[in-house]
């Protein structure tokens, strides 16, 4: 099947500090890759460099067969390349609504009406009230962003990725913060959604990252050590070293 | 015998909004307690109430019997109490070294206990990283500098919120570790954090907070024992 995201020997360095070497993966349609690796190892610097948001140094990005590295980040987002943030970002005064019809009316490109409220016009407003459905949030589209729960504000941020009408999704920690039972709606959100939109996704639960992950990917230190399933993942010793550990410090 | 921290009756909140209304909660020396309970509940607000950074509407926060409630946060620190905040919040443009050594302090008669050798024998990493800035740092170093910069405090009480939030599993392996040998030394804790798995075997004493009161306080014990609690009130 052919990749819908391709990254071939990506590099990136900050002064002599090499944070990505060689970095080279695909996402297939129908799947989740996840990203995993220690604090530092370069993933969201992967992420900056995918999104178009931090220039890379040499390599290529592929995005549905076409060369995009040159493409700056609105460009990239306009072709379908949607992502999320490791730090909760929302506008807290606006409406569940709101921010999800903002982001409808970035992708329609409705500019000229810019000065009237997103969530008055009425295809804005359907087609945010659909995206907040899709990931359960339809009953809370009247409420203050800033007044959702942690875990309602991290679907909120996939429902305003998803009026980007992305046809991949970069997910940098989405988990980050979560409860328990955040995290198991996150999953089931992510669950659903891959069917429709595969995803680049880097994580540090572990629990979810099994739970959705078709393919994972180990970064450490910039460079991919390891790549291949779940189970490949979990036996594999230089990755259990370098980053699963036991987790049984305790 | 005097409690190390007690927490009555606190209430407090931002602007009009009420967070929390009525907090209770008492550590005595050497106990390592918890304070858990779903986002939103008013934990963290609770340990910025105890240290000064929020300003309760009413009730007390006695150190060693002294009311703190409503004094400013370095009156809260010079009594003992230490925060490692969620979010780290280390000095990014400070080396490691400045980090830790602009808030040693040592509020014992003797000699201190933590001082910059100590804490390096501690964290040996932070010695080697110790001419970096903080900001060039990877997450789970930075955690370890926001320990250590709270240990050479000397607190009486180490209080942590959130301290494994975004860290690789070996690092959180690490940092669980890292508060057992504190808790083996004596070092009172008091902990924020979601891996219940792990505080259940650590601490002593577990709170649990809903809706900005206190609903439950027990042991490890009788909260394992008690998986319904776990459900009703941490959603796990």
């Amino acid at each position: 099947m052919a990749p819908v995201l391709e990254l071939k020997n990506l590099n990136k360095a900050y002064g002599a500090l090499q944070v990505t070497k060689n970095v080279s993966l695909t996402v297939v349609p129908g799947e989740i890759h996840a990203v995993i690796g220690p604090n530092g190892a370069g993933k969201t610097t992967l992420i900056g460099q995918i999104s178009g948001a931090l220039a890379s140094d040499n390599g290529d990005v592929y995005f549905e067969g076409d060369n995009v590295t040159g493409l700056p980040v609105a460009k990239r987002a306009l072709r379908g390349l949607g992502r999320s943030f490791q730090i909760t970002s929302i506008l807290p005064e606006f409406s569940a609504l709101e921010n999800v019809a903002l982001g409808v009316q970035a992708k329609a490109g409705h500019s000229f009406r810019f000065f009237k409220a997103a969530a008055k016009e009425q295809s804005l407003n359907e087609a945010a009230l659909r995206h907040l459905a899709t990931v359960g949030l339809e009953q809370r589209a009247n409420v203050r962003a800033g007044d959702l729960s942690h875990g309602e504000k991290r679907v909120l941020e996939i429902a305003i990725a998803l009026a980007g009408e992305p046809k991949v999704l970069l997910l940098d920690e989405p988990m980050a913060g979560a409860g328990p039972e955040e995290s198991a709606r996150l999953v089931e959100v992510l669950g659903q959604l891959k069917t429709t939109i595969p995803m680049l996704l880097v994580e540090h639960d572990m629990d979810a990252v099994f739970q959705l992950a078709d393919r994972i990917s180990v970064l450490v230190y910039g460079e991919i050590i390891a790549s291949g399933t779940v189970d490949d993942i979990r036996g594999n010793p230089a990755v259990k070293e370098a980053y699963l550990g036991t987790e049984d410090g305790v | 015998m005097t409690a190390l921290l007690e927490v009555s009756q606190l209430q407090a909140g931002y602007g009009e909004t009420r967070v929390l209304f009525d907090v209770n909660l008492t550590i005595n020396e050497g106990e390592v307690v918890t304070l858990m309970g779903r986002n939103g509940m008013g934990k963290t607000t609770t340990i910025k109430t105890v240290m000064g950074l929020v300003k309760p509407s009413s009730g007390h926060v006695r150190v060693e019997g002294v009311e703190l409630a409503s004094a400013p946060a370095y009156s809260v620190a010079q009594a003992g109490l230490g925060l490692v905040p969620e979010g780290r919040q280390i000095f990014p443009t400070l080396s490691v070294e400045e980090n830790l050594v602009a808030t040693a302090a040592n509020r014992s008669a003797g000699a201190a206990r933590w001082t910059l050798a100590s804490v390096y024998e501690f964290f040996p990493r932070l010695r080697e990283r110790k001419a970096n800035l903080g900001s060039q740092l990877s997450g789970g170093e930075q955690q370890m500098l926001a320990i250590g910069r709270a240990l050479i405090t000397n607190p009486k009480l180490l209080i942590l919120d959130e301290a494994t939030e975004g860290l690789a599993p070996i690092i959180r392996g690490e940092i669980w570790s890292c508060l057992k040998s504190l808790k083996e030394t004596g070092q009172s804790i008091l902990i924020v954090d979601k891996t219940v798995a792990a505080l259940e075997r650590l601490a002593d004493r577990h709170i649990i907070l809903e809706k900005g009161n206190t609903v439950w306080a027990g042991n490890s014990e009788e909260l394992i024992g008690t998986p319904d609690l776990k459900s009703r009130y941490l959603g796990a």
